[in-house]
């Protein structure tokens, strides 16, 4: 059996019905269960439903063969996984934003940034000769200016409704990102002929969501 | 209590964890004796300007370097194949060739500064392994393989594979395709590589002649070709190994070819080498 780490959360809905459509079926509503791990009718597939975050750490550590998981994510950690296909569902971008509408050019230096993406959040400023203070936070970012907390933040937006809601504006994006297709290196060599299979199957499909 | 930590990346060992080390390892080097290896023994701090040219910079970035009390800038040993080679460059180029050697000490790294895998990991990890060199010949890379199949017999572990790549599988991809591989990014690679059994070797006579000599010896059924194994450390000139079980989804060994790290110190041999991770053998054999 193949272990696949899924992401609960936006991700869930999407990934299951890529799976229910090239041909797997479960037992019983995936999305709506609080089991943390469900097999598929046929026992081909085993899914392990863990937080985002927790996704790259389960492949990287061999306990799941496969992960689907926002490219974010992955920017963020660098896991040593290996990355199969891009999914092309999940679509958000990781902005810096702040409550002036200004350009990336007008930021000035030493301010506070808060974010849950230290690392991404770190190598933006850096590539900008910009000396910032990070502030980690796990939520609520859009709440930090307007506390005080900090001056702008770097956050994730799908689109872009919290910013708004929250007097935010748009400075520059970091990245975008989309859920991807990622392997153990030895769980890719274990299940070899099923992932390459898996791999082909999941690429017609997304490719003709892209047209 | 303060005073009973130890730093971050190392591990302290009472008896009965000792004893299982120490057990694995009088197993393996009694198997490495068997096939006429050697101990030799390298100081674990060595100066940075004698290793320094010869190894990569993800080695040299990698490595815990410090100064001594003499102001001297020095490097815990980041590896054994390099402070080897200096030794049978510097005091053994009269001895007869190939030469079979045997070391099992600890190794210190640390992650890379801008590595974006931030895994906890132990700094000093503790290897045995073995180095053969003045044989450029498929028999090298051979009875490597056959100590280790060995050696994992005697420690009674099963269900391991070998995968096997070769450095002339990817010397046809641009730079930026080889990074790509090298970064496990088969999605910017465009492809994921082929892995399989002798066919994809059959156009390459030196894997094809150790495929060969793997089946005389059956052993060809834990052997796999792999066109996407790849190593962060640059300094390899032909195969690569990977030695890990299936169970567990760990490697526990690994090796290749390096026949120009002797030249760095005006010695030019061909040399292969592969070590065990003694913390991984470490968690099979209880």
């Amino acid at each position: 059996m193949v272990t696949i780490a899924v992401a609960k959360g936006y991700l869930l809905k999407k990934t299951v019905a890529l799976l229910c459509e090239i041909g797997y079926t479960f037992p019983e509503n995936v999305i709506e269960s609080r089991k943390l791990f469900i097999e598929d009718t046929t026992q081909t597939i085993r899914l392990l439903l863990i937080r985002p975050w927790d996704v790259p750490v389960y492949v990287s550590q061999g306990v799941a063969d496969l992960g689907i998981v926002g490219k974010d994510i992955l920017n963020e950690q660098g896991p040593a996984v290996l990355t199969l296909c891009n999914l092309q569902f999940g679509q958000c971008a990781l902005v810096i934003a702040g409550p002036q509408p200004i350009s990336p050019q007008q930021l000035p230096q030493h301010l506070r940034v808060a974010t849950k993406f230290t690392h991404s959040a770190d190598t933006y400023f850096k590539s900008k000769h910009l000396n910032v203070k990070l502030i980690k936070l796990h939520g609520a970012i859009e709440l930090a200016p307007f506390t005080g907390i900090s001056d702008i933040i770097c956050d994730l937006t799908a689109t872009g409704t919290t910013l708004k809601e929250n007097n935010l504006h748009i400075i520059d994006t970091v990245y975008t990102a989309t859920a991807h297709l990622v392997a153990n290196p030895i769980g890719l060599r274990t299940h070899d002929q099923f992932i390459r299979k898996f791999v082909q199957l999941l690429a017609k499909l997304t490719s003709a969501d892209q047209k | 209590m303060d005073h009973y930590l130890i730093p971050k990346g190392y591990s302290d060992f009472i008896p009965s964890e000792s004893q299982q080390k120490s057990d694995i390892l009088s197993t393996l080097a009694d198997i490495y004796t068997n096939y006429q290896f050697s101990l030799i023994s390298t100081p674990t701090v060595e100066l940075v300007s004698s290793l320094e040219t010869a190894m990569t910079p993800n080695l040299l970035q990698q490595s815990v370097k410090f100064r001594d009390a003499f102001g001297q800038h020095v490097v815990l040993r980041p590896d054994h194949t390099v402070p080897i080679a200096r030794i049978v460059a510097s005091r053994m180029t009269n001895d007869t060739l190939p030469l079979k050697l045997f070391y099992q000490s600890p190794i210190f790294r640390q992650p890379l500064k801008n590595a974006t895998s931030r895994d906890a990991a132990d700094i000093e990890q503790f290897q045995s392994g073995l180095e053969i060199i003045g044989d450029a010949s498929i028999h090298a890379e051979l009875s490597l393989l056959q100590v280790c199949v060995s050696a994992l017999r005697a420690l009674n572990i099963t269900n391991i594979h070998i995968d096997i790549g070769h450095t002339d599988f990817i010397k046809a991809l641009s730079p930026a395709l080889q990074q790509s591989l090298i970064e496990g990014d088969y999605l910017a690679l465009g492809y994921i590589p082929e892995r399989g059994g002798r066919h994809l070797v059959a156009n390459h006579p030196q894997l094809s002649a150790l495929s060969d000599q793997l089946e005389a010896l059956k052993l060809d059924a834990m052997v796999s070709y792999n066109q996407g194994l790849v190593k962060g450390i640059h300094y390899y000139t032909g195969t690569l190994f990977e030695i890990y079980t299936k169970d567990t989804k760990r490697v526990i060994a690994t090796g290749g070819r390096y026949d120009s790290l002797l030249k760095s110190f005006g010695f030019d041999q061909p040399a292969v080498g592969l070590a065990f991770n003694v913390s991984e053998l470490m968690e099979y054999v209880s």
